[in-house]
């Protein structure tokens, strides 16, 4: 091993980055080299050195003083979030500088011409083939199908509906039900602010949540009814908590693939049994996988749900399941958090004797200095304590409500059946074929009427032209000869 | 990564302050010593320190859990104070003068109850000088060595921090404590293992 290698291996020794066989090596090499092992011991006493510095305590106030900086960041970004994003993306768009319009000036030129003989090939079209390309552009759209809406009270009715219209009354029906958070008690509103804090939580769609939930609070009072967050509440939560920390936490997730014969009756059904046992659909889509305009009987819709059901309903739930459709036995995914519920449950207990002390500590206080720094201390100890029964409130819902992901698939009949091709469609793409062809003449006659129509107008702006270069071209000469 | 540190992110990412207050709650300390270490001193240590905590948590909706937090975290951390060094640089003429008023403050929080007061001061007066020789060292080597010699990370980790080549960080690594002992040597002759005095371990005697 050469000196040079070794010395460049040292700090990897020092550091136990070397493999055995390289570290065997250089301790060979250093074991006979003298001056190899000086370099060593000093780097080596530089890293013992550098690791035995102790580290610094946080300066006095720096918590307090960062506290306050945050909460002044958190105003900030929550007063205008989407600005600093929408600028960032802005900016990302490069913008094409002038060597680039010098590079690209030939292909740009040819690019502008066949626009501009585009344009005289359209402008003088009449109304026919552009309407045509228009509507059957539309139709198309429609074909497409991707008639997905959000759930809605009256939602597997909606299935039913166009699916154009869908959307927008899909739209209707959230300023609908937002309205009637306002009216009823006070209960109501309440919970489904609970519940969009819970979804969010599970990151489901903002808008569709609301509405749902508003929806199924309204329809299904067997509802657990919303804790308010005071101060006491909070208290018996926590005592609440500690209780539970006996029993084991588990979170049950759930996933169902079904086929179905006929998918709006099995939809139907489901939500009625959902709603019997006391759960909810968190989010519903549905969508046309194949749509016969000519017979809508024949489409086929499939649609993904997620739904929350009480943990002890949740075998039933998944039984009843089979008798609605075909498919592979349900998956079960089932996490354990007791431990982590334990350890949050007994901070809290710890923050709230803390509580307590300060307290004690505040009534004594006589200074008012002493009052403003233990109020101080107290705000951020109710702080800490609320965001741990966040937590907890949190789990505690995951736990009482497992979530089941159902993917509902309508086939046409279980039975597997052979259907002849019909015969019409090779006639019909033999139209198709000379329909377009049709179009593509019509297109090229109309281009060239066009640009041969618009020759007199084109050579009199030529002329024009030219005689304003030539004019040009005079005044320039006349200019340098004075010059 | 831990339930606990994910629920902890996602509260931060819709602007609880208090989750994030509980998320750097370990970190804050290393994230002011790492300051420290490469700012040189104590009053520009806190600044950049809270100025490094709050972009986190400015940009914590941006965190996409594709590295582990702490590795951001420390990013950004590094990245802060590189750039207030930048900006130091350009407004301060003499560094060596910012260095000599912290040199009182420096002194008093170092300790360490079990060593006798004669080794103890000289262990202190060699961290002070490697302090102080660490102010020159050029900020490619000073950043690599300190997340080395403080967080204790590995190559790989630091290499993923500062986004650069593990080569790099080797290379790095080597030159900049090779670059310390010269410094030190020329220094504080007596204190380090030296060419002419008898070699004994790591430590003198």
């Amino acid at each position: 091993m050469t000196h040079e290698k070794v010395l460049d291996q040292l700090s990897m020794l020092i550091d136990g980055e070397l493999s055995a066989k390289e570290t065997a090596e250089v301790k060979e090499h250093l074991a006979t080299c003298a001056s190899c092992r000086e370099v060593y011991e000093e780097l080596q006493f530089i890293h013992e050195t550098m690791t035995d510095m102790p580290l610094l305590e946080l300066p006095d106030g720096f918590e307090a003083e960062l506290h306050e900086k945050l909460l002044e960041a958190s105003k900030e970004t929550q007063d205008q979030p989407t600005a600093d994003t929408a600028q960032r993306k802005v900016l990302q768009i490069p913008l094409p500088s002038f060597r680039d319009v010098k590079r690209y000036y030939k292909p740009l030129t040819a690019v502008a011409a066949t626009l501009l003989i585009a344009f005289v090939g359209f402008s003088t079209l009449q109304s026919g083939m552009f309407d045509r390309s228009m509507e059957s552009a539309m139709e198309e759209g429609i074909d497409a199908n991707m008639a997905t809406f959000e759930m809605a009270e009256e939602a597997p009715a909606q299935a039913k509906m166009a699916p154009s219209v869908q959307s927008v009354r899909a739209a209707d029906s959230v300023s609908v039900t937002f309205n009637k958070t306002v009216q009823p008690s006070n209960d109501v509103a309440n919970y489904s602010l609970v519940q969009e804090s819970e979804e969010s939580f599970g990151a489901a769609d903002d808008g569709a949540t609301v509405t749902f939930t508003v929806g199924a609070a309204e329809s299904a009072p067997a509802q657990p009814q919303p804790e308010m967050d005071s101060p006491e509440a909070a208290t018996s939560k926590s005592a609440d908590a500690k209780s539970k920390v006996d029993q084991r936490m588990i979170i049950y997730t759930a996933n169902a693939n079904l086929e179905v014969e006929d998918y709006d009756l099995v939809y139907d059904q489901l939500f009625k049994d959902i709603e019997a046992r006391g759960g909810y659909i968190s989010s519903a889509e549905t969508q046309y996988k194949y749509y016969d305009r000519d017979n809508e009987e024949n489409s086929l819709k499939q649609g993904w749900l997620t739904v929350r059901v009480p943990a002890d309903q949740l075998v039933d739930f998944l039984e009843s399941l089979k008798l609605l459709g075909r498919g592979p036995e349900p998956g079960i995914h089932a996490n354990d958090i007791t431990d982590q519920y334990r350890d949050v449950a007994s901070e809290v207990a710890n923050l709230e004797v803390r509580e307590k002390k300060l307290r004690e500590i505040m009534e004594q206080a006589e200074d008012v200095k002493d009052v403003l720094e233990v109020e101080r201390e107290l705000s951020r100890v109710r702080g800490e304590i609320n965001s741990y029964m966040g937590t907890l409130t949190q789990w505690d819902r995951l736990v009482q409500l497992s979530t089941v992901h159902i993917y509902l698939d309508e086939v046409e009949s279980f039975e597997p059946v052979v259907k002849p091709i019909d015969k019409n469609i090779f006639q019909k793409a033999s139209d198709g074929f000379k329909e377009s062809m049709n179009t593509v003449k019509r297109w090229f006659e109309r281009a060239f009427i066009g640009t041969v129509a618009s020759v007199p107008i084109l050579i009199v702006w030529a002329i024009a032209l030219a005689l304003l270069a030539i004019i040009v071209r005079i005044v320039w000469k006349r200019y340098t000869k004075n010059k | 990564m831990s339930e606990q540190e994910r629920l902890l992110i996602e509260r931060c990412q819709s602007g609880d302050v208090g989750s994030f207050e509980q998320l750097i709650g370990t970190h804050q300390q290393y994230v002011y010593n790492i300051a420290f270490r490469m700012m040189g001193n104590e009053e520009d240590a806190k600044d950049a320190a809270q100025e490094a905590l709050i972009k986190v948590f400015k940009n914590i909706g941006s965190y996409r859990h594709d590295s582990k937090f702490s590795t951001w975290l420390y990013r950004i951390v590094m990245n802060t104070c590189k750039d207030l060094l930048r900006k130091r640089k350009s407004n301060v003429i003499s560094i060596d003068k910012g260095i000599a008023t912290d040199e009182g403050e420096v002194q008093m929080e170092f300790e360490d109850p079990n060593a006798s007061p004669v080794r103890d001061y000289e262990r202190k007066e060699v961290q002070e000088t490697i302090q102080e020789a660490m102010e020159d060292l050029p900020e490619a080597n000073k950043s690599v060595l300190i997340l080395r010699e403080i967080k204790d990370y590995s190559y790989d980790e630091i290499s993923d921090i500062l986004d650069i080549p593990v080569g790099t960080v080797r290379s790095r690594i080597n030159r900049g404590r090779k670059m310390l002992a010269d410094r030190l040597r020329e220094r504080l002759p007596d204190h380090i293992p030296n060419r002419n005095t008898q070699r004994k371990g790591g430590e003198r005697a």
